[in-house]
């Protein structure tokens, strides 16, 4: 069974990604944190929603203070067999614009949340 | 071209059930992600940043029109209508769901390809020269010779568990065109003087954290010693390679430790328990797979075809890509041609589903049904008769597949890096990008002469970078991409490893810093000196002058 293709999506600008840089400043922000995961199915990055499931969307998942990490975790535990090595990301909640919500603080990561640089195609 | 026979098509369809089983196990969850990763990697299938990827095997970078339509398919129906050529001649598909996988291991199965040992501590997927079996400058066609090592390695019991996983690479040809300096054993057949053929052995090769130039262990052995010889090196490797510590576990590491000369005497003494034993080649066998490399039934041909000459005279972009793209072949009247996929702007090595297929008919009608895969990221179309480049060239140029660049400045090799790989620091393919759209200019482009920029995401080094003569390496810095530059690497047979310059550059810099380097190379260099020749001569001092000397 061949997989959906690729739904296309508006072009996001790409200060989505570089326009979140780590200064010194953020170290004092409060430290907010997301559940992550790849989804066992098909391998999407996925986060543990408001709502208790599994989303794509990084602006629809639960987020917590750093503190309450580990409850986090432990609220997703009934569902862990959906997805493949949850693990907890540090992220800081933008309130502006387009990019509003949860972003990580990890390059990485923002680009696992929205997807390759290279294909705003494919962007989440 | 080799087929399966009945062996590998009984054994590649009992692994696509075996995996069907243990995929719906996988999702069922009563096989939990410990238990099933081995399984998954054994059928090449990786879990990375955005999803799964299947690394599929081109064994020695050879393609029919067939397996090409069949690769197409894959990437339109399972995946997302492109798939990634690879430096060890793979093709990666980068979103295939689990629940999809065991088809496509059936779809390929079905064209003789399969995803086997294209992970794991085992010997991987054979590579050779592209241009096998029909370059001018060929002894004889490595193909064979890196089938009859696939054969002999897929699923050898002894090899299967390695302290690393191993890669062997096989050419045939004066110029090294698989860079055997840098693999765990790269086999270079030679012709001694009274006339026999056999291979130079070289042990020891690799890139990642710690590069290393193969060293010769043996400068001609007979071809009819091949499989104890290599089974003579592999048990060594076995008994001694290290399994304590993963960055010290590949074979280069031992050779380094115990020398060369040791490790070539330890060799030797396992051969000669092997040498003339059951595991050479059987009579016949040699003979056997010889007759799937049989040359195509070429036409005679004149050696010089005047229209391309007439053609290329009215065309200059004709010219530019005849000049550029084009090497010899070793039948009168033929071309092996040089398809870039370095088109500006586009991510090195990515075909879309569209230009897969088209390349498929292109190989039918031009190219006796052939294509190859080059380590450089690029594909080949190895029998084109000189009589139809020109029309060839005019079918390429909308598909994008007729840029003039091969080994110059924009034919450049990048690692999926941060867009798509788990272990990346830093993201290789913008920056690829970044630089075919500064250098976006043909006749700049060809006076800049030889010149390869290799681009790795990571100290793993799949892009290269060691032997680029620019090289670059994504590296972390407090959690921002940074790009080190190093000069001077080559991966053919002059091999160096280059140097690194000075301090990183950031994201914004690197490809400023890139140019920096290629405009200090115009002004320093002497007439007709490429820039590894120039590199060569000067050092890096004129380099770090023009890149550091402001700062
Ligand atoms: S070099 Fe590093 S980033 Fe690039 S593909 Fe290899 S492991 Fe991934």
């Amino acid at each position: 069974m061949p997989t959906p293709g690729p739904r296309p999506r508006a072009r996001r600008p790409f200060s989505r990604l570089s326009g979140c840089k780590m200064s010194a400043a953020k170290a004092s922000a409060p430290v907010d944190q997301v559940l992550t995961a790849n989804r066992l199915s098909d391998g999407k990055v996925v986060f543990f929603s408001a709502d208790g499931g599994w989303d794509e969307r990084i602006d629809r998942a639960r987020v917590v203070a750093k503190a309450d990490g580990e409850a986090l975790m432990a609220a997703a535990a009934g569902t862990v067999g959906e997805v493949v090595e949850p693990y907890l990301i540090d992220v800081d909640i933008v309130a502006e614009g387009g990019s509003a919500g949860p972003v990580p603080r990890r390059y990485r990561e923002r680009i696992r949340a929205f997807g390759p640089s290279i294909h705003p195609q494919f962007a989440k | 071209m080799y087929r399966y026979d009945e062996f590998d098509h009984a054994f590649v369809a009992q692994r696509v059930e075996q995996f069907r089983e243990q995929a719906a196990r996988r999702l069922a969850g009563t096989l939990s992600e410990d238990e099933f990763k081995p399984h998954r990697l054994m059928n090449g299938l990786y879990l990375q940043l955005h999803a799964y990827m299947l690394r599929v095997a081109i064994p020695y970078g050879t393609l029919s029109s067939r397996q090409m339509r069949k690769l197409a398919h894959i990437a339109r129906a399972y995946d997302r209508g492109y798939g990634h050529f690879t430096t060890r001649q793979n093709i990666q598909y980068n979103w295939p769901a689990l629940k999809d996988v065991p088809d496509i291991l059936a779809e390929l199965a079905a064209v003789e390809m399969h995803a086997i040992q294209t992970s794991g501590n085992c010997i991987r997927n054979i590579t050779a020269d592209p241009f096998a079996g029909v370059a001018a400058d060929e002894i004889e066609d490595p193909r064979i010779y890196a089938e009859i090592i696939r054969q002999w390695s897929s699923l050898h019991p002894e090899f299967s568990f390695l302290p690393r996983k191993f890669k062997i690479a096989v050419t045939g040809a004066a110029e090294d065109r698989a860079a055997i300096a840098f693999h765990d054993i790269g086999l270079q057949l030679v012709r001694a003087e009274d006339g026999e053929v056999g291979f130079a052995v070289l042990v020891g090769g690799g890139q990642g954290r710690t590069p290393m130039i193969a060293k010769t262990i043996r400068p001609f052995l007979p071809k009819a010693h091949l499989l104890s010889y290599l089974e003579a090196i592999l048990r060594v490797y076995n008994l001694l390679g290290r399994r304590d510590n993963l960055f010290k576990a590949r074979i280069k590491i031992l050779v380094h430790e115990v020398g060369t000369e040791a490790f070539t005497d330890m060799v030797e003494e396992e051969w000669a328990q092997l040498k003339g034993g059951p595991v050479e080649l059987p009579d016949g066998e040699l003979e056997r797979i010889l007759a799937y490399f049989r040359p195509p039934a070429y036409e005679r041909l004149e050696a010089v075809t005047p229209a391309v000459d007439v053609q290329a005279r009215a065309d200059p972009a004709f010219a530019a890509w005849v000049r550029a793209n084009l090497v010899a072949h070793k039948q009168p009247g033929y071309a092996i041609v040089n398809l870039s996929l370095k088109a500006e702007g586009e991510p090195p090595g990515d075909a879309t589903d569209a230009q897969m297929d088209a390349i498929a008919d292109l190989a039918d009608r031009y190219s006796l049904g052939e294509i190859r895969v080059t380590h450089e990221q690029n594909l080949v179309l190895p029998n084109v008769k000189a009589g139809d480049l020109y029309e060839l060239w005019q079918a390429l140029r909308p598909l994008g597949l007729a840029t003039a660049n091969i080994g110059h400045v924009t034919d450049i090799i990048a690692c999926p890096g941060l867009d798509y790989c788990s272990l990346a620091n830093a993201r290789s393919i913008p920056i690829a990008q970044a630089i075919t759209r500064r250098f976006n200019d043909l006749a700049r482009i060809h006076d800049l002469a030889e010149l390869k920029i290799k681009i790795s995401g990571c100290i793993n080094a799949c892009g290269h970078h060691h032997v680029g003569h620019i090289g670059i390496l994504g590296v972390d810095k407090k959690g921002e991409e940074f790009y080190q530059i190093t000069l001077g690497g080559d991966a053919t047979r002059t091999a160096a490893i280059g140097s690194i310059v000075g301090p990183a550059f950031s994201s914004d810099q690197v490809v400023d810093a890139v140019e920096t380097v290629v405009n200090t190379y115009v002004d320093v260099r002497a007439p007709g000196e490429r820039f590894l020749d120039t590199y060569r001569r000067l050092g890096p001092a004129p380099f770090k002058e023009s890149l550091y000397a402001a700062h």
